[in-house]
């Protein structure tokens, strides 16, 4: 496991810190191919839906969301049915 | 005269979240939990307290590095009233810790680096009639409140197409780390493991997942699909009346796909529809109690479907609430992995409402009232009847941003 991290911190470390900049401009969630930002709200969705499944082992009790949200939709993978919520906000 | 540099646009602030979820859940049934077998039992019933509580951040230190923290614990009371099944136990739950570097300073791809830690603060081992404290997880919020040190690190990319596409990539390892844990028996034999605990180490599970997004107007479309593979959950403790290290059990592949779909029909009202699907493989057991693992002669995990419908109303400004309705169901008994339970094949309706109130500018409440009915089929091995289950939650939290 620890092989596994160092591996991981490295190969990031490389990725983030060799990279040329390409973000002149603030887009808060990146940009496309053609150099408009990125709709943070499609990020959002993507990514969390990403996490959420990437880590679905981590605990009965764990979740990369909050426990509440005004404006969230609750589903919960089936496989660990009612340990985990998956929200999607509605709101932009 | 040298031309001035034009001034980089000002990140975003940092925002701060602090959540809190009130849970209580009661239930009565037909039996209890686990259900007792022959013609006739007492009726179950039980109840829970579940208060999650979350406090993220959000924030960038250049334009090109995005940070999400998170830390979420809670507590959990839990209590089961049925006659001869007694008991209750009242604890922390463990706590999760996330972080998640997102690189945005390349074009067409924002690769993400995340790591997971379940820090063991709950308790994993119920001794005595505490035990009885733990019920179906499709009755309360959760069952158990503890486990092992847990490292879950995640690499993975958004990629953009276009303007209202994206797909998402990730690949994840979680190491899942030893603890005590009380009652073992053997799956396949249910020869139990004697004396009040014993060492119970999970396999660790590598996860690949990939999600598809759609995102214009009013529409919102996500779906997303992973495979899960698990490593042997090993024991050490005593199986029968002999002295036991070794390979236990080893969970079937699992493989999930879940869809979400958010439609605004009007600035006042959006529905959102989920759907969920999973199956699990065989597992690998030890049959006779005796090594190698082999795959067990029937699947003894299932398939999971589940669909919810939500709709929101924008009542007065600050004010959204709605209905809410989910049907799921289990096609045969199923081993949860998180805390190595199996749950017994079934349907679970629920229907109930919810509100938010944005009582301040940085302040929300939300409650959550659903009423569930779950119905149990016939487990013919151990003579257990049809099991009939109904139940409240009522929810009641707080958001504060800032």
């Amino acid at each position: 496991m620890r092989y596994l991290l160092s591996v991981i911190v490295l190969a990031w470390s490389a990725l983030t810190i060799g990279s040329a900049a390409a973000a002149s401009l603030n887009c808060p969630s990146g940009k496309t191919s053609t150099g408009a930002c990125v709709n943070p709200r499609l990020a959002q969705l993507t990514q969390r839906g990403t996490l959420v499944f990437a880590q679905l082992q981590m605990n009965h009790n764990f979740s990369s969301y909050l426990p509440a949200n005004p404006s969230v939709e609750r589903m919960y993978p089936a496989h660990d049915v009612v340990f985990f919520q998956v929200f999607i906000n509605t709101n932009p | 005269m040298p031309l001035k540099a034009p001034a980089a646009a000002p990140l975003p602030p940092w925002q701060f979240t602090l959540d809190e979820d009130t849970r209580f859940y009661s239930w009565t049934g037909s039996r209890g939990f686990p259900a007792a077998g022959g013609a006739v039992a007492p009726g179950g019933s039980g109840s829970q307290l579940y208060v999650p509580v979350s406090l993220g951040a959000i924030g960038q230190t250049s334009p090109e590095h995005k940070w999400e923290f998170q830390i979420r614990s809670g507590y959990v009371w839990s209590q089961q009233t049925t006659l001869g099944q007694a008991g209750l136990f009242s604890n922390l739950t463990d706590t999760g810790v996330t972080a998640t570097h997102t690189y945005l300073g390349i074009n067409g791809i924002q690769p993400y680096a995340s790591v997971a830690l379940n820090l063991p603060t709950g308790r994993s081992a119920l001794l005595g009639t505490a035990a009885n404290g733990r019920m179906d997880p499709d009755l309360v919020g959760i069952a158990v409140s503890g486990e092992g040190v847990n490292v879950g690190p995640t690499l993975g990319a958004n990629i953009p197409v276009g303007e209202s596409w994206m797909f998402g990539i990730a690949a994840g390892y979680t190491y899942r780390g030893p603890y005590s844990k009380d009652a073992l028996v053997n799956p396949a034999t249910l020869t139990p493991f004697l004396g009040p605990t014993s060492t119970f180490d999970p396999g660790d599970d590598i996860t690949l997942t990939g999600t598809l997004t759609y995102v214009q107007g009013a529409l919102s479309w996500r779906v997303s699909a992973d495979a899960a593979f698990e490593s042997n959950t090993n024991v050490n403790g005593v199986l029968g009346a002999t002295p036991f290290s070794g390979a236990l059990m080893r969970a079937g592949d699992r493989y999930t796909v879940q869809s979400t779909a958010s439609y605004d029909w009007t600035k006042y009202w959006t529905s959102v529809l989920a759907g969920a699907w999973s199956h699990s493989n065989s597992n690998h057991v030890l049959a006779a109690n005796l090594p190698p693992l082999i795959t067990e002669l029937f699947n003894s995990n299932n398939d999971v479907f589940q669909v919810t419908l939500d709709n929101k109303f924008q009542v007065t400004p600050d004010v959204i609430a709605g209905p809410t309705g989910g049907y799921m169901y289990r096609n045969h008994n199923s081993w949860i992995v998180t805390n190595a339970l199996f749950v017994p094949e079934k349907t679970k309706w629920t229907a109930g409402g919810f509100f938010t109130y944005n009582l301040l500018k940085d302040f929300a409440l939300n409650g959550r009232v659903e009423h569930y009915w779950v119905n149990q089929n016939v487990t013919p091995a151990t003579l257990v009847p049809v099991v009939t289950d109904n139940g409240w939650l009522i929810s009641l939290g707080g958001t504060h941003t800032w």
